[in-house]
């Protein structure tokens, strides 16, 4: 049910094709040619242009981008829940989890997905929980919906997951209203909630970027623990390269709705090939009223899909030449498990090089 | 505390401004009420001193201030005076006139509010869809049809042509149970078909904002039945204003229920004040006014503390 009214702006979005051999095993889940376009009255915007990205069994992979270049769009998307009135996917758009296809399932199948097998943990954690329910009583909803389990097995079952998030108050905290636990109590409550039903596959869209910088480690390292101990898989969204540098095996750039760069976490950031992520490690993160902020690089992104023609990144970058304002560089395999899109990528200093 | 005393004050002035107000609106608005006691020979000369007479009598020969001093003094000693035309206390015929009223929106909100909630939150679930349009129209229609049209419609159809329930009047519970459901049924129904539009309207548009809540995405994300999500959650947090809403316009259903009464006969309060304000029985209506008032404010009070104790937001 989430691809709906495919065809305009086919041309556009079928600019992205395969063209590169992606992560590691592709078979656990992949998002493959992800276009998503939003239409509001009479005008289409873009918020992904072509994304591709893999995550494989027990992996940390992390996907990292400015603000507006489409992250919270894919991980909306992954579950198919961007609302279908106002968004549409692109015709050759796919995701596929454990060898289904998820895009044009109808939403009964995405609903036996939903929760069970992929979870989603949203940025905004003050919103995110129901004002006028019980801690307990919404988490529980989904167990007595879906699996009929009884009032007090369900209590049980949150009080567990409630424990394995790191709340040592969990009899205080079950029978709480939201607004009556602190941010990051409440993010560990909606961790917890999205790993209730023993998913295999978290999506966390900037869970801890709301909150001060002390619970924003010790969510994180929880986060790691509870992952790693569950042989789970995480596609960890996020704009603070330090966080990825501690959490992700695997990394995705993302820039103006596209992957720009991907490869082992520990690689990229020690040596960065496409000139965005250079900024954007060249950006150190700084403290700024208890917040860890990135300091964005100079000049601003474009709007997903505006630049017609030409990398997107070409207005910013100091390497731009005629060739990068006219052709839009493809994802190409630039080393064993490094992938970039750019014309002119740095060339490591371990002396290989480009070609 | 301080809150207490605050609502307390508030609600002492407002009843002292709709005092005020009904005192000065008849005394302002022509006509004299011991003429209108002595009958259609009052427009002769001879008459005059015992005119005077009955005036003074009444007090009206005194200064407004002190009309109204004495109107108010009274008052505040419980003594509501009684009607110039038949005697009897102020207070018996409220209280005889209150429960009448009281029950006809009672009965009418039982019924308009469960459909309310079921096509708000029912239309709102399908807002692009055929069962979201019937919905805004049928609200759009209720709203837009005057409620004394339904009843008019009601009363051609059932009592006239079918011949099934009276026209018109009003039995007491006590009296005859059978009796008065038949004279409440269309009535009721003429006053919850208002109800209906105005209410519907409001759930409507309070789940549809609702359902766009970070909250709800959250439950879907969950993977959530539809069912659960729309009935539930959204059902609840659109409910919970819908509390303080019927509250306050408890005037508001008053209106509709003095146009019902009306057409229907019902001795209510709306009645009561009609045919006070027409024969220029002063003390009636000031005394009427007075004691609704007191019941609207009371009402729209308890709303507002109900919506504290049912919004956990709101609890202390
Ligand atoms: N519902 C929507 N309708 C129209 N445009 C949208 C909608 N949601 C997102 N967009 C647009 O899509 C683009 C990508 O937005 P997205 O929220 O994915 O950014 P992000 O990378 O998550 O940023 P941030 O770091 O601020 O969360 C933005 O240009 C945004 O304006
Ligand atoms: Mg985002």
């Amino acid at each position: 049910m989430i691809r709906q009214h495919a065809g305009s702006g086919r041309s556009e979005l079928a600019l992205g094709r395969r063209t590169s051999s992606e992560a590691p095993t592709e078979r656990f889940f992949q998002i493959s040619n992800l276009a998503v376009s939003f239409r509001s009255g009479d005008t289409q915007s873009l918020g992904v242009v072509d994304c591709s990205l893999a995550v494989s069994e027990a992996t940390r992979v992390g996907l990292i981008g400015e603000s507006g270049s489409g992250k919270s769009v894919t991980a909306l998307a992954a579950l198919g829940l961007l609302d279908p009135t106002t968004a549409t996917l692109g015709e050759s758009s796919s995701i596929s989890f454990m060898g289904r296809e998820l895009v044009g399932m109808t939403l009964g199948e995405l609903r036996e997905i939903r929760g069970s097998e992929i979870a989603i943990v949203f940025q905004d954690p003050m919103n995110a929980l129901n004002p006028v329910f019980r801690v307990g009583d919404q988490m529980a909803a989904a167990l007595r919906a879906k699996h009929k389990m009884s009032r007090s097995d369900a209590r049980q079952r949150v009080l567990e997951a409630l424990h394995s998030v790191e709340i040592h108050a969990s009899e205080r905290v079950i029978d709480a209203y939201p607004h009556q636990l602190s941010g990051g109590m409440r993010q560990r409550v909606l961790i917890g909630a999205a790993l209730l039903e023993r998913p295999r596959l978290l999506i966390a869209d900037e869970p801890t970027s709301a909150l001060d910088v002390t619970v924003q480690a010790d969510i994180l390292s929880m986060l790691h623990s509870v992952v790693t101990e569950r042989r789970m898989s995480i596609l960890l969204v996020t704009h603070d390269i330090g966080v990825v540098a501690q959490f992700c095996d695997y990394l995705y750039v993302m820039y103006a709705g596209r992957i720009v760069e991907s490869g082992p976490a520990r690689e990229i950031i020690s040596s960065p090939l496409h000139p965005y992520t250079i900024g954007l490690l060249g950006c150190t993160p700084s403290l700024e009223g208890g917040r860890r902020r990135l300091v964005t690089l100079p000049g601003s992104q474009p709007v997903a899909g505006r630049a017609n023609a030409g990398c997107a990144f070409a207005p910013r970058c100091s390497r731009a030449d005629g060739l990068c304002r006219h052709l839009t560089p493809k994802m190409v395999t630039h080393s064993p498990g490094r992938n970039l899109a750019c014309h002119h990528p740095e060339i490591p200093s371990t002396g290989r090089t480009l070609e | 505390m301080r809150l207490i005393a605050l609502r307390t004050g508030r609600l002492i002035g407002l009843l002292w401004l709709v005092s005020v107000l009904v005192f000065l609106a008849l005394r302002l608005s022509p006509g004299d009420p011991a003429a209108m006691l002595l009958g259609p020979k009052s427009g002769r000369v001879d008459i005059e001193p015992a005119l005077a007479e009955l005036r003074s009598q009444m007090g009206l020969d005194r200064s407004l201030p002190v009309q109204y001093g004495i109107w108010t003094k009274r008052v505040v000693m419980g003594d509501f005076g009684a009607s110039n035309r038949s005697g009897v206390p102020v207070r018996e015929m409220v209280f005889e006139a209150l429960p009448v009223t009281l029950w006809l929106i009672g009965l009418a909100l039982v019924v308009a509010l469960p459909i309310s909630i079921f096509l708000g939150i029912v239309g709102a679930a399908n807002e692009r869809r055929a069962i979201g349009r019937v919905v805004r129209l049928i609200a759009t229609i209720s709203l837009a049809t005057p409620a004394f049209w339904i009843g008019i419609i009601l009363i051609e159809i059932f009592a006239v042509k079918l011949d099934w329930l009276p026209a018109g009047g009003y039995v007491s519970l006590l009296d005859s149970p059978v009796e008065f459901a038949e004279h409440m049924v269309l009535p009721v129904a003429a006053l919850a078909t208002f109800m209906i539009g105005v209410l519907t309207r409001y759930v409507y548009a309070e789940a549809i904002e609702v359902r766009r809540q970070p909250y709800i995405r959250t439950a879907h994300a969950e993977g959530l039945p539809g069912r659960v999500i729309e009935l539930r959650f959204v059902a609840r947090n659109a409910l919970i204003p819908l509390i303080a809403v019927a509250g306050a316009q408890v005037g508001a259903l008053i209106g509709g229920a003095v146009l019902s009464e009306q057409l229907f006969g019902l001795p209510g309060v709306g009645q009561l004040v009609l045919n006070g304000v027409l024969g220029r029985d002063y003390q009636v209506v000031q005394g009427t006014v007075l004691i609704t008032t007191v019941f609207v404010l009371l009402i729209t009070e308890v709303a507002e503390v109900a919506y504290r104790l049912v919004d956990p937001r709101l609890r202390t």
